[in-house]
């Protein structure tokens, strides 16, 4: 019997099943927290293409995240970057004394690119010439594998 | 008097009552900041590529329309061009100087994918230089891309080492 009679005038309900199940749903939800969600750019809707490889668990290599919108601005950990040029010079810098890269060497970094299904090749291929000019010639071009209410047709 | 007091004492030594209200509470405070962070996200892929930096051809100029761009592709052997229409579709595609018809995206791309697996099932092909019209649309090059990747090549790697050039942009068409 889940509670207990102590008099007469009360009784009191057993919390340690309600407790148990709360236990396990806080257990769930610590597993699947994502902390680094915000270099992810939800505004974007990106190609779809069904028979791209899924993303390798857990990178070997640093991630720099590169998200372009349709509208052609580069976002970086949530902010707008003005000058990607400058951004990735000081990036490319930075990890090049991190990692005591010798100059001309290709960095240890992985360009993960997530660009809007509507853009032009332009604007992406500028990004990505500006990434190689400084250095970084890994990149990982993200889509997804299907469509989903958000990301609208094949 | 002494002794009920006693037994009674003795009857309730054993039993120890602790309050389950307040770490209930607090568990459903910890449950509901979780609940609020959760934000599942889509199902991703990838495409991976490796491409180092551009190496200018020194003196290298051109101003004709479609021409190649200045950038070195010695070490590619197989050079794919596409060419785009005003509203971003395949109009030409080219791979090693075979020119594939042209129909919607999807045809084209098949047919494609047949005449590049030809092409890279012979050894020493291993690498490709793809010349793209700036007016393309992006999930285009993708599909072209990830058609590319997909293939395997005769040591049973995919193939990843791919190099990616803008083309001159017609002058009014």
């Amino acid at each position: 019997m889940s509670g207990s009679v102590d008099d007469l005038n009360g009784c009191e309900p057993n919390l340690v099943p309600i407790l148990d199940m709360v236990f396990q749903l806080i257990t769930f939800f610590m597993l699947v927290v994502n902390f680094s969600a915000n270099e992810v750019d939800r505004e974007l809707i990106l190609p779809v293409i069904g028979t791209a490889a899924p993303v390798e668990e857990p990178s070997k290599s640093e991630l720099l995240v590169l998200n372009i919108r349709s509208s052609g601005d580069v976002f970086v950990r949530g902010e707008k970057q003005i000058n990607v040029d400058f951004f990735l010079n000081v990036e490319a810098q930075t990890i090049a004394r991190l990692h005591n890269v010798e100059r001309g060497k290709g960095l240890p970094v992985r360009v993960v690119v997530r660009g809007d299904n509507s853009l032009k090749v332009e604007r992406v291929l500028e990004v990505v010439d500006l990434c190689r000019s400084h250095g970084f010639d890994k990149f990982d071009f993200v889509v997804m594998r299907s469509a989903t209410s958000k990301a609208g047709k094949l | 008097m002494r002794r009920n007091t006693r037994r009674k004492r003795n009857r309730n030594a054993g039993k120890v009552e602790l309050n389950m209200a307040a770490m209930l509470d607090m568990a459903f405070q910890l449950l509901a900041f979780f609940i609020l962070t959760f934000h599942p996200s889509d199902v991703e892929a990838q495409i991976s590529m490796l491409m180092p930096p551009p190496k200018p051809i020194p003196g290298a100029a051109g101003t004709s329309k479609n021409e190649l761009p200045v950038e070195d592709s010695t070490g590619f052997p197989i050079e794919i061009t596409c060419v785009a229409s005003s509203t971003g579709e395949i109009e030409k595609l080219q791979i090693a100087g075979h020119s594939m018809a042209i129909g919607t995206t999807e045809q084209t791309l098949a047919s494609f994918s047949d005449r590049a697996q030809a092409i890279f099932d012979t050894p020493g092909n291993d690498s490709a230089q793809i010349h793209v019209d700036p007016k393309l649309r992006y999930d285009i090059l993708i599909k072209l891309l990830d058609t590319c990747t997909n293939r395997k090549l005769p040591n049973g790697e995919r193939l990843t080492r791919i190099g990616i050039t803008q083309l001159k942009s017609a002058t009014a068409q």
